[in-house]
């Protein structure tokens, strides 16, 4: 991508264009397609995989508009190539695509509070006891099993339920995400 | 096309060829089962690694390919202390502990029983005595201050106040606004709940999406239209920034919200 190119919003309605011809339509591809491209940067392990998605995204937008006027055709799949170059340039250089100083110092806050064990453990106490009972009970059971058995022990917690594995995963997961969320509210304003 | 869960676990480790990579990551944009698929298979390799139940390889990959991001690195130490945090429930549950006077009788019974019970009347004491001090100072400032009964409104009209109604949180309208540099030293804030309600059981109060503050059992007063909340706060605990009072009302979430300047 040239170096001193912005998006503009006439080169963003050639990309929608190129995702398609009905406006709303393109509007909802774009954002699912903003949000895979999160998810596969995370799932490769890169930090502000946000900004390796609208890199991406800006790209292939630049190339699109540049070539409006031509017969060139783009597939799909040249949006999944520009990704993989680069998660290549984020892997030779992460600092690059690193967020501002401001964030910097706010990850150094967190991890100064989580260093912090008794605040950590009170607030894990103090977020577990603020969940509802029937969640705190469930997340207990979930993760109170024996390391050796527990896919049996959480297939029979399912079993138990009537409800199949995977949807009582994904309940797990959002509790977890609720009790993770609580805990940094909970260290950032030293609520216990 | 579904893939096997061991494919997965070797795809976070990047221990798959540049060919399989591919495949999966242009699976991913097709296959909405998979994006879950992958989320179960990277929350399970962080509890085998804490479990310990990796093999020598998984677990050197780990350390090398998977624990590169914060994001990994942050669930890592979550997920570690939630799993202490309830083993220790777990264990509280099946050893039921020995209370203080059972233990200080197993320790002194044998040579000095006259000692276990001057110990044990000592330790209630100071327990009692740490509780009645401390309980004053962990009661927060805006607790106490909406302990006092608020019905007489006249008593309050010369303090800096607001009037707000209950509104869709998920909005972005920061408000009505208050100056931060005219207020009285202790503000009333008052919401219009548009409907009846006898009490709201909690009140979280939030500061730029921080909660600050948690209420419970907070007192609501009837109004011509229905009930309204009144809440006082301090001026000084009032900074700079948005803030959104957030409750239940029958099962739904409302609130309103409300910004310093």
């Amino acid at each position: 991508m040239r170096k001193d190119w912005v998006l503009t919003q006439e080169a963003f309605d050639a990309f929608l264009r190129w995702l398609s011809s009905d406006r709303d339509e393109a509007a909802v591809k774009y954002e699912k397609i903003r949000l895979k491209l999160i998810r596969i940067f995370e799932f490769k392990g890169c930090d502000n995989a946000e900004i390796l998605a609208d890199e991406a995204i800006n790209r292939v937008t630049d190339r699109i508009y540049r070539a409006a006027d031509t017969d060139e055709k783009f597939p799909i799949q040249f949006l999944y190539g520009v990704a993989g170059k680069i998660y290549l340039e984020y892997c030779a250089e992460p600092t690059v695509f690193s967020l501002d100083k401001e964030i910097g110092e706010l990850d150094a806050d967190i991890s100064e509070s989580s260093s912090n064990e008794t605040g950590f453990t009170n607030c894990m106490k103090y977020c577990l006891s603020d969940l509802r009972p029937a969640d705190r009970d469930l997340i207990i059971a979930y993760f109170k099993v024996n390391k050796k058995t527990k896919l049996a022990q959480r297939e029979l917690i399912s079993k138990n339920r009537g409800e199949k594995i995977n949807y009582l995963r994904v309940k797990i997961n959002r509790i977890r995400k609720k009790l993770q969320k609580c805990q940094k509210n909970c260290l950032n304003k030293k609520i216990v | 096309m579904m893939v096997d869960e061991s494919k997965l676990r070797q795809y976070l480790l990047k221990n798959l060829s540049d060919k399989e990579t591919e495949t999966i990551d242009a699976e991913i944009f097709e296959n909405e089962e998979l994006e879950s698929a992958l989320v179960f298979a990277e929350e399970d390799l962080i509890e085998d690694y804490i479990d310990d139940t990796l093999s020598p390889a998984e677990r050197k990959l780990f350390d090398t390919n998977f624990l590169i991001s914060k994001r990994r690195r942050e669930n890592l130490v979550f997920l570690a202390q939630l799993k202490t945090e309830i083993a220790g429930i777990a264990s509280e549950e099946t050893e039921k502990p020995l209370s203080i006077s059972e233990r200080l009788a197993k320790i002194f019974r044998p040579k000095f029983p006259q000692i276990v019970v001057f110990a044990s009347v000592a330790i209630v004491f100071a327990v009692f005595a740490w509780w009645f001090i401390g309980s004053g100072g962990q009661t927060s400032e805006i607790a106490a201050l909406n302990k006092n009964d608020l019905s007489n409104l006249s008593e309050y009209q010369n303090l800096s106040n607001l009037s707000l109604k209950t509104d869709v949180l998920r909005s972005n309208n920061a408000g009505k606004t208050l100056q931060k540099d005219l207020l009285s030293e202790k503000v009333l804030v008052r919401l219009d709940l548009r409907e009846t309600v006898d009490s709201i059981p909690r009140l979280e109060i939030y500061r730029n999406e921080n909660l600050i503050e948690t209420l419970k059992d907070v007192r609501v007063y009837k109004t011509p239209n229905g009930a309204e909340l009144r809440l006082l706060f301090p001026a000084s605990l009032l900074e700079k920034g948005v803030y959104r009072l957030e409750f239940m009302i029958e099962n739904r979430k409302t609130g309103c919200k409300f910004s310093v300047q």
